[in-house]
């Protein structure tokens, strides 16, 4: 329920903002405010108060100051394809940057691309293509997903594993505060802090980023992919640690278990696997034709000795591309299964990847649910999926009490509760598990730091019921 | 100094730290000097209490697991023995080729940006995990020992290169890598136009591109010649198919390749930013990757013969820059305002330095973004004056 003061305060300032934003910025009519309810975290949802869409960081900041003046809390939300709940408003405007899509420039001699914050991530690498370089983190959703939404949330991705997360890449940023102040964060090459590393990752609860500066790199001109097939998930799991150990970087390997085998290809998307897997490693090499040949033999080499029934490397792009359909068709094959279904997100040291699996497939039984898992193996970053149907309300309940149970396994496994999703509105509940009260105070500081009045984002990171400290002293 | 502290680990660092009278000023960390009578001349005259994390307690490896490539230190740990400790198991990090007798937590307070920088992330990336005992004395953990996590808010980005001025950092946790079995280095000297066989270099087409893990440009005073300089790593394989595109390039451009033998000279600049009466001074500055040259030149030009040294990492779009100085030199402002006015717009961060240098540097900054730093700094740390420049 809407507070009668926040719904007041925004209707008298609504006649401003249309004039600031024109009137297809503002959104508010009910039936198309249901596009914006929830994330890809479909169960976790709000009604937003309106969705505002400016179309340049002058006229986002414009729009913040009114905000700011008007107390009215905001939510920042790029393509909504987050699965934390972090673009979720309850009690809250929209503040959408999708028209804010303009790649402003690519330098190739500076090896530097300067975007806006709507710009989908894989149009930043299409871009940088032309150029002979690389934007180089991929998340999964790079087609839709905004390189705002990736700076919020510090997205990963497979390939992250040799080339780092998003913050890896991010040479400078241009910040709006939440009371419209814009500030330009630099990573510390001037002896200050490295403000934009902070800033990275604090998913939308510190201000919005406005203009970005990201790092690219030459492109490499080969890669060689191979799919190691196994019967015991014990023999997969300790082919990673192998593999890593042996001073072969792949730039991904990525993890697929029997039950997500079988699901693919019981359903469309059939890829040929056999049917009585364990689990499959996708091992992916990348660098000069003469590297890539050795890297993926010793890596083929490598699976073979820690048991793999099968290694199959591609000869060529369409053998590539088919080796990964098991990983990038698993979440269609989903569907013939159940409505809906939560991908989990946490991290775990690698050698605990199959006694965790194993537990969580406990836990899964224990509440009556379905799991299936396939995931970033060479990350220890799991992605427990657990299908059920958003209209059975027990069934969502026991969903939450499984994902409650998973993250606590994970953080006494020496893991953390999440590797690239976020904690967003999802697991503010289990910040306490990898966060002790004085550490959640200091978040909350730093938190006000940058938005002292509450008004971005709210609701969102951190747990409800901390101390708020007052505000603090500054200067002498 | 007002006093000297060598607590004997994390409870007796927290039970001083807790001890200390409300409102008094954070003292300063050192990480590699374990007595007081070996302390530098500008410790002794700073003010402050003055607090020693490198005595033998604080030396220690907590936990190593080389299968999982992470390795947990207490923050005296002394680079050289985290060296070796991480060669006998065949694993390294690139970035730990400070002198051998810097902490391990200096050296993340430091956080120097070194040439491997672009092949293999900056420091912040090689750290999983801190534990940091505030000014107040709680005793604060930011960070997993694990390779990817995104909980709460990276603090651990404020601690890398913090300088000390956020917390003593007691325990460290690091991811490191396997040791390449093989490491050459090579520097490149003559050609007409050393730039602009770098920039041709850069421009190279994916398929010739060597992929230096480490490039840099330097030249010495006392040398006068400039020279690039590569290193290659990997299996011999790897080294040798981009040597030879490496030659290839090297042919093209006139310039001789000579192969560096013997084992890596330790860096002895590792001493801490803060000095009184030393007689150099090493700064920093990043701009775009081709204006380093018009930098270099604007940095020789405002030096003059006190230029001791320039490097520059042209995939880093970074310059490091050490020049002679003198405390009893009154012409030392005007050298470090000469300097900075040459150096236009780029970035300037003072590496090593004294409080004329440091306030110079701060200056250029951006009165809001010194707002914003001082409540994140009161947030973190309850210290809302973050700046280098008042550690002096």
């Amino acid at each position: 329920m809407i507070s009668s003061t926040v719904l007041e305060s925004f209707e008298h300032l609504l006649p401003r903002l249309r004039r600031l934003l024109g009137s297809d910025g503002v959104i508010v009519e009910p039936d198309r405010l249901l596009a914006y309810e929830s994330d890809a975290l479909t169960y976790l949802r709000g009604t937003p108060l309106a969705v505002l869409l400016p179309r340049s960081p002058a006229q986002l900041r414009a729009v913040l100051r009114l905000l700011h003046r008007a107390r009215i809390p905001f939510v920042p939300r790029g393509a909504g394809t987050g699965i934390s709940g972090g673009a979720v408003a309850r009690e809250a405007v929209i503040l959408s940057t999708m028209r804010m899509n303009r790649i402003l420039g690519i330098d190739p001699a500076d090896r530097l691309a300067t975007v806006e914050p709507g710009v989908a991530t894989g149009q930043i690498d299409a871009a940088a293509m032309r150029h002979g370089l690389a934007y180089l983190p991929d998340p999964a959703s790079s087609s839709a997903c905004t390189i705002g939404g990736n700076i919020a949330e510090n997205a990963g991705g497979p390939h992250c594993l040799k080339h780092g997360v998003t913050t890896d890449h991010v040479r400078e940023l241009e910040v709006a505060l939440p009371d419209g102040e814009n500030l330009t964060l630099g990573r510390g090459a001037d002896g200050g802090l490295d403000l934009a590393g902070l800033f990275i990752g604090s998913e939308g609860t510190f201000g919005l980023a406005t203009r970005i500066a990201l790092r690219l790199v030459r492109r490499t001109p080969a890669v060689r992919t191979a799919l190691a097939l196994f019967d015991r998930m014990e023999e997969a799991a300790g082919a990673v640690s192998e593999l890593l150990s042996s001073g072969v970087l792949p730039v991904a390997i990525e993890m697929i278990d029997g039950r997500t085998i079988r699901m693919v290809e019981e359903s469309a998307f059939a890829v040929g696997l056999p049917l009585d897997l364990a689990a499959v490693l996708l091992i992916e090499v990348e660098g000069l034709p003469e590297e890539v040949e050795e890297d993926i033999e010793r890596a083929v080499a490598v699976a073979r000795a820690a048991g793999a029934r099968e290694v199959r490397a591609a000869r060529d792009e369409t053998e590539r591309t088919r080796l990964w359909q098991a990983r990038k068709r698993a979440f269609g094959a989903l569907g013939r299964r159940a409505p809906e279904v939560l991908v989990q997100d946490a991290v775990v040291p690698r050698s605990a990847i199959a006694v965790v699996l194993e537990r969580i497939d406990e836990i899964a039984r224990r509440h009556d649910l379905v799991h299936i898992s396939y995931f970033h193996a060479g990350d220890g970053n799991l992605h427990p999926h657990l299908l059920f149907d958003r209209r059975d309300a027990d069934q969502v309940r026991r969903v939450g009490l499984a994902s409650k149970e998973i993250m606590r396994l994970c953080v006494e496994a020496g893991g953390t509760i999440t590797g690239e999703h976020g904690v967003g509105l999802d697991k503010r509940g289990s910040m306490p598990l990898v966060f002790s009260p004085s550490e959640l105070e200091v978040l909350e500081r730093l938190k006000r730091a940058f938005d002292p009045d509450g008004l971005c984002n709210p609701g969102k990171v951190l747990p409800d019921g901390l101390p708020r400290s007052p505000e603090p002293a500054t200067g002498g | 100094m007002q006093a000297w502290r060598s607590p004997a680990g994390e409870e007796e660092l927290v039970a001083w730290l807790r001890a200390r009278a409300p409102g008094e000023r954070a003292p300063l960390i050192t990480g590699a000097t374990e007595r007081a009578e070996t302390v530098d001349a500008e410790l002794r005259e700073c003010g402050r209490d003055v607090v020693s994390t490198g005595g033998a307690e604080w030396r220690e490896i907590v936990s190593y697991e080389p299968a999982e490539l992470v390795v947990t230190v207490r923050a005296g740990l002394r680079i050289g023995e985290l060296r070796r400790r991480l060669a006998s198991e065949g694993q390294w990090l690139p970035q730990a080729d400070a002198a051998p007798d810097a902490s391990v937590g200096g050296w993340v307070s430091v956080a120097r940006p070194t040439a491997w920088d672009p092949a293999f992330g900056r420091i912040r990336r090689q750290v999983l995990a801190c534990r940091v005992a505030g000014f107040d004395g709680k005793l604060l953990r930011w960070g997993r020992a694990v390779v990817k996590n995104v909980a709460g808010y990276d603090v651990l980005s404020l601690l890398c290169g913090g300088h000390g001025r956020l917390g003593i950092l007691t325990r460290v946790t690091l991811r490191v890598w396997p040791k390449p079995p093989v490491s050459r280095r090579f520097t490149l000297q003559g050609g007409r136009d050393m730039w602009g066989a770098l920039w041709k270099l850069l421009d190279t087409a994916p398929e010739e591109w060597p992929r230096p893990d480490a490039l840099g440009w330097d030249w010495r005073a006392d040398q006068g010649t400039p020279r690039a300089w590569v290193r290659l790593v990997g299996s011999e394989t790897s080294v040798d198919a981009r040597l030879r595109r490496l030659f290839r390039w090297a042919e093209s451009c006139s310039l001789q390749v000579a192969e560096m033998i013997g084992p890596v000279p330790a860096r002895t600049d590792a001493a801490p930013t803060r000095s009184r009466s030393l007689s150099e001074v090493v700064l920093r500055i990043s701009t775009p990757i081709r204006r380093l040259p018009e930098k270099v030149e604007a940095a020789r030009r405002a030096l003059g013969d006190t230029a001791v040294d320039l490097e520059a990492f042209p995939l880093a779009g970074m310059i490091r820059c050490t020049y002679r100085r003198s405390w009893s030199d009154a012409p030392a402002d005007r050298r470090i305002a000469g300097l900075l006015e040459g150096l236009g717009e780029a970035a300037v961060a003072i590496e090593r330095g004294g409080p004329v240098e440091h306030a110079a540097a701060e200056a250029r900054r951006p009165d809001a973004l010194r707002k914003l730093e001082a409540r994140v700094a009161e947030a973190l740390a309850g210290t809302a004056r973050p700046w280098l420049a008042d550690y002096l």
